[in-house]
């Protein structure tokens, strides 16, 4: 049988969501449809826009250069908007590991990656990975060497990040396209690394 | 990090590169909400330098357990020092 899940009367922010969009909707400010529609946009966004960003970066030196100077304009560059806020394009060295979090919400580049994962909102997320970031970077299967600086970025004021993962080795003469799709979400905040896709060894006959 | 953060610029500053330039000058979100329009009726201004400040994780948590060169860098604004 189909679960329809349990009834639950509204919360308190949520009660304040509904009156709010009502109001404005019954003002005149705002459409259903046009609320509708800017849910629809922001739920089909993915982390597509930051993976471009980088991927164009791996292939244009200079390109990377105006990214790591200015990543509000870097991304305007490419088309994507950045509405009021400032980007800052913090870049993965073999010295370097970096890494993202909001130790008081859940500020993210939502413009270039989409809606967060619940993970990254999560409680134990936001203060386990500003005490001991590498314990919870191992979790997520990337284990970075002692010799490795870490480097965590909390977004705690205005500012929005992003991570410029290095180019995994073996991707010579990839194209824009090919590169981006091995950049995930995870390694743009930072937990995880690119990683080339595993090829089914040929078997022997 | 709340209340410690004052005592840990102090460390931060005797220890490595606090960087002392503003990012870029902003107004302030907390009191951004225009005149009239909001529910503080101030304007957030004037605008306020906003610093990315680096703290070495070891000098922020007793007992930190990593590299010794492992950082944290937030952001702070200048009226939250003054």
């Amino acid at each position: 049988m189909k679960d329809l899940g349990a009834y639950r009367p509204l919360d308190y922010f949520q009660l304040m969501e509904v009156s709010l969009r009502e109001l404005l909707v019954e003002k005149g400010v705002v459409t259903e449809d046009a609320i509708a529609g800017a849910i629809a946009t922001m739920r089909a966004r993915g982390p597509e826009r930051g993976a471009r960003m980088v991927a164009r970066a791996w292939l244009d030196g200079t390109y990377k250069e105006r990214m790591l100077a200015n990543g509000t304009k870097a991304a305007e560059e490419l088309g994507f908007e950045v509405p009021g806020l400032r980007l800052i394009v913090v870049e993965n060295t073999p010295q370097a590991h970096n890494v993202i979090v909001c130790t008081l919400c859940s500020c993210y580049p939502r413009m270039l990656l989409g809606i967060p994962p619940e993970w990254y909102k999560s409680r134990p997320y936001r203060s386990r990975v500003v005490r001991e970031p590498r314990k919870v970077l191992a979790e997520f299967g990337t284990k970075v060497p002692a010799r490795v600086q870490i480097r965590v970025h909390d977004s705690n004021a205005d500012m929005r990040y992003l991570v410029l993962p290095m180019r995994p080795a073996g991707t010579k003469g990839w194209s824009e396209e090919r590169l981006a799709a091995i950049v995930t979400r995870d390694c743009l905040i930072g937990v995880a690394v690119p990683k080339l896709p595993k090829i089914p060894k040929a078997r022997k006959s | 990090m709340g209340a410690g953060v004052m005592r840990q610029l102090a460390v931060a500053q005797a220890h490595l590169d606090l960087r002392r330039h503003p990012l870029h000058q902003q107004q302030v979100p907390e009191t951004r909400v225009r005149v009239g329009r909001g529910a503080q009726q101030r304007d957030g201004l004037p605008a306020q330098p906003l610093y990315r400040v680096r703290f070495l994780q070891k000098d922020v948590w007793p007992g930190y357990r990593g590299s010794a060169a492992d950082v944290v860098e937030i952001e702070i604004y200048q009226h939250w020092l003054e």
